[in-house]
C-alpha cells in the first residue's frame, strides 16, 4: 500500500516534470517561430518567459540576452558590427555570411550574430579591465584580484553568448592571477625575513623565542599556500607556464626544508 | 637553525613579471632580425667611416628626415619623396603605425663599394638597409642606407617607389611594435611581429606592380616544390635559414595581401595590436575576428590563403596573356 503511494507520488512528480518540460519546449518553439515571423514584441515576451523558466542556468542567461536584444531593437533592425559567422569573410568568402551593417533579426543567422556582437562587447570590456588589473598587481594586488573576478564573469558571459569566443583570454587571466600570488608570496617572504632578523635579538629557549618560531612557521605555511595556488593555476596551462611551475616547485622544496629546520629548532626549545 | 632569507631565495619568482610573455604558448613564434644593431666588428675603421660619411656632403632636413647624399639635388629629391611616403603610409596605408618623434637619417650612396663599407652588416646583395641604433646620447634612432642602382644615377622609380616606401614601412611598423601602449613597457619588435608580416607589409607599401611576385607564387603553388607552409613562413628568420629570398618575399607579400583583402582595416589593426601585446599570430588573429578558439584555425587559414593566391595568379596570368596578345596583334 505504502509502496503504491510512493509510485503514485512519483508519477505525479514525473507528470509535473513532463508538463514543465513541455511548457519550456512550447515557449522555446513559439519564441523561435515568433522571431522568424518578425513578430518582435511577442518574441520578446516569449524569450523573457523562457528566460524566467530557465532562470539561473546558462541557457536562461542566453535567452535573457536575446530578450534584451529584441527589446533594444523593437523594429527588428539590427546594426551588425562585423560579418557573421566570424571569420567567414577571411576563411570562406564564397560561403553565405552576413555582412556588417543593417540586418533584420528574423534572418536565421541574425540573432546569433547579435549575440556574437554582445559577446564581443563583453570581451572588450573584459580586456579593458584585465589591462588595468595587470597594472594594479604591484601596488594594489587585492584590488587587482577583485578586478579579475569581474573579468572572469565577463568572459564567461561572452562564452555563453557565443561559444568559445573568450576562451583564449583565460590564460592571460591566469597569468595575472599567478602574478598576484607571486606578489603576495614576496610580501610574506619579506615579513618572514623581518621576523627572522628579530629572532637574533631574542634569547633562545625563552617563550618569546618559541612564539617567534611559531610565527615564522606560519609565514612559511602562508607562502607555501600562495605558491600552491601558483602551481594549481599553472597546471591548467602546462606548456604556457612550464617555467614558472618549475621555479615554484623548487621554491616549495626550499620552503619545506626551512619548515623542517624551524621545527627542529622548536624541538630544541621544547627540550630546553 | 638555518638562517634562510626568503626574499633572496624567492627572488627567482620576480623573473616571471619580466619575462611572462616569453612563456606564452606560441605556436608561431615571431622571429625577426630586420633591425640589426650596427656592429663594431667591421673591417672598416672609424676614420674610414668618418671619411665615407663626410663624402655625403649634401644634407637636407625635412620634418621627418635628415637626408645625406653626394649632391644636393639627390638629397632634395629623396627627402621630398620620403616625406610624401611617410605621410601616405602612416596616414592612409597603415594607420595603426607610429611615426618616430625624431628624425630618421637617410644616407644615399652612389657607389656600391662605399655602401658596403659604410654598412658593414648589410647582406652582399642588398641595395638598402634599415638600422636601429643608439646615438651618442643613447637615444634610439633609425637610419636608412640606400645605394642607387648603377643605371639609376638620376633616381628613378626603383628607388623612389620601391626602396623608400619599403624601408619607411619597416620603421613605422617597428616603431608601433616598440612600445606597449598599455603598460608603456618597451618591446623588442622582432620578437612580436613575424618577419614575413613585416616584409609583406613593406612590399605592399611599394608603389610598383607585384605581378612578378604573384607569378612566382603561382608557379610554386601549381608545381608545389618549394612552397613554404604557413607555419614555416611565420616562423622564418631569413638571416639564419637557407630559404630562397625570392620565394620568401613572394609568399610574404601574398599572405599579407590576402589578409588585407579579407580583413577590415579595424580587424587588421586589431591583429597588430594583439601581437604587440605579446600574443602569437594565431591567437591575435582569432581575437581580432572574435573567433571561437579552434585548433583547426591555422589549417583553415592556410587553405583559404592558397585558394586566394591561385585565383590571384590566374588573374595576373590572364592579364599578362592579354598584354602579350595585344602586343602581338599590334605587330
Amino acid at each position: 500500500m505504502h509502496r503504491i503511494k510512493i509510485i503514485a507520488a512519483l508519477t505525479v512528480i514525473s507528470a509535473v516534470g513532463l508538463a514543465t518540460a513541455q511548457a519550456r519546449h512550447k515557449t522555446y518553439v513559439s519564441a523561435e517561430a515568433l522571431l522568424a515571423q518578425g513578430k518582435y514584441e511577442q518574441a520578446t515576451s516569449a524569450y523573457k518567459k523562457r528566460a524566467n523558466l530557465l532562470s539561473g542556468t546558462v541557457a536562461g542567461l542566453r535567452y535573457a540576452a536575446i530578450a534584451e536584444i529584441l527589446e533594444n531593437h523593437p523594429t527588428g533592425i539590427y546594426n551588425l558590427q562585423t560579418s557573421y559567422p566570424s571569420g567567414a569573410s577571411l576563411l570562406s568568402p564564397s560561403s553565405q555570411y552576413l555582412a556588417p551593417g543593417e540586418v533584420e533579426l528574423k534572418h536565421p543567422l541574425a540573432m546569433r550574430a547579435a549575440l556574437r556582437d554582445l559577446a564581443a562587447d563583453k570581451v572588450r570590456s573584459a580586456r579593458k579591465i584585465m589591462k588595468s588589473a595587470e597594472l594594479m598587481v604591484e601596488e594594489h594586488h587585492e584590488k587587482a584580484e577583485t578586478e579579475l573576478d569581474i573579468v572572469r564573469r565577463l568572459l564567461n558571459q561572452a562564452n555563453i553568448f557565443s561559444y568559445g569566443i573568450a576562451s583564449s583570454y583565460f590564460p592571460n587571466v591566469a597569468e595575472i592571477q599567478i602574478n598576484i600570488h607571486r606578489k603576495r608570496s614576496t610580501i610574506l617572504a619579506q615579513e618572514f625575513d623581518d621576523s627572522l632578523n628579530l629572532l637574533d635579538e631574542i634569547e633562545p629557549g625563552t617563550e618569546h623565542y618559541y612564539e617567534q618560531i611559531e610565527m615564522l612557521l606560519e609565514k612559511v605555511d602562508d607562502i607555501s599556500e600562495e605558491l600552491h595556488y601558483v602551481i594549481d593555476i599553472s597546471k591548467r596551462y602546462p606548456t604556457r607556464f612550464e617555467t614558472i611551475t618549475g621555479i615554484t616547485q623548487t621554491d616549495l622544496k626550499m620552503l619545506e626544508k626551512i619548515r623542517k629546520s624551524l621545527l627542529s629548532d622548536m624541538q630544541k626549545v621544547n627540550n630546553v | 637553525m638555518m638562517r634562510h632569507k626568503l626574499i633572496s631565495s624567492l627572488s627567482l619568482l620576480l623573473i616571471f613579471a619580466t619575462y611572462s610573455t616569453a612563456f606564452a604558448e606560441v605556436d608561431y613564434p615571431a622571429v625577426k632580425a630586420k633591425f640589426r644593431s650596427i656592429s663594431s666588428d667591421s673591417n672598416t675603421t672609424k676614420s674610414e667611416l668618418a671619411i665615407l660619411e663626410a663624402s655625403l656632403s649634401a644634407k637636407v632636413k625635412s620634418p621627418h628626415f635628415t637626408t645625406k647624399a653626394h649632391t644636393r639635388e639627390i638629397a632634395q629629391k629623396i627627402s621630398k619623396h620620403a616625406e610624401l611616403e611617410i605621410n601616405r603610409i602612416s596616414k592612409k596605408l597603415y594607420k595603426f603605425s607610429s611615426v618616430p618623434n625624431y628624425k630618421i637619417i637617410i644616407r644615399v650612396w652612389t657607389d656600391e663599394e662605399d655602401y658596403q663599407k659604410a654598412v658593414p652588416n648589410a647582406p652582399e646583395t642588398s641595395k638598402a638597409c634599415t638600422w636601429e641604433y643608439l646615438d651618442r646620447l643613447g637615444v634610439s634612432c633609425y637610419r636608412i642606407d640606400i645605394v642607387l642602382p648603377e643605371n639609376e644615377k638620376d633616381i628613378q622609380t626603383e628607388t623612389l617607389d620601391r626602396v623608400i616606401p619599403h624601408e619607411i614601412t619597416h620603421i613605422l611598423v617597428g616603431e608601433f611594435f616598440k612600445i606597449n601602449a598599455d603598460s608603456g613597457k618597451k618591446n623588442v619588435p622582432q620578437e612580436l611581429c613575424p618577419l614575413a608580416l613585416l616584409e609583406g607589409m613593406s612590399i605592399i607599401a611599394e608603389k610598383m606592380p607585384q605581378d612578378q611576385r604573384m607569378i612566382i607564387i603561382g608557379m610554386l603553388q601549381s608545381s608545389n616544390p618549394n612552397m613554404l607552409s604557413l607555419k614555416q613562413l611565420l616562423t622564418l628568420d631569413k638571416y639564419s635559414q637557407s630559404i630562397d629570398p625570392a620565394i620568401f618575399y613572394a609568399q610574404a607579400y601574398s599572405f599579407v595581401e590576402f589578409l588585407r583583402s579579407r580583413l577590415t582595416e579595424m580587424q587588421f589593426t586589431e591583429l597588430m595590436k594583439n601581437m604587440r601585446e605579446g600574443e602569437s599570430f594565431e591567437v591575435a588573429l582569432q581575437r581580432a575576428l572574435f573567433l571561437n578558439s579552434s585548433s583547426k584555425f591555422m589549417a583553415q587559414l592556410e587553405k583559404a590563403w592558397k585558394d586566394h593566391l591561385i585565383t590571384q595568379y590566374k588573374i595576373v596570368q590572364s592579364l599578362a596573356q592579354n598584354k602579350t596578345d595585344q602586343a602581338q596583334a599590334k605587330k
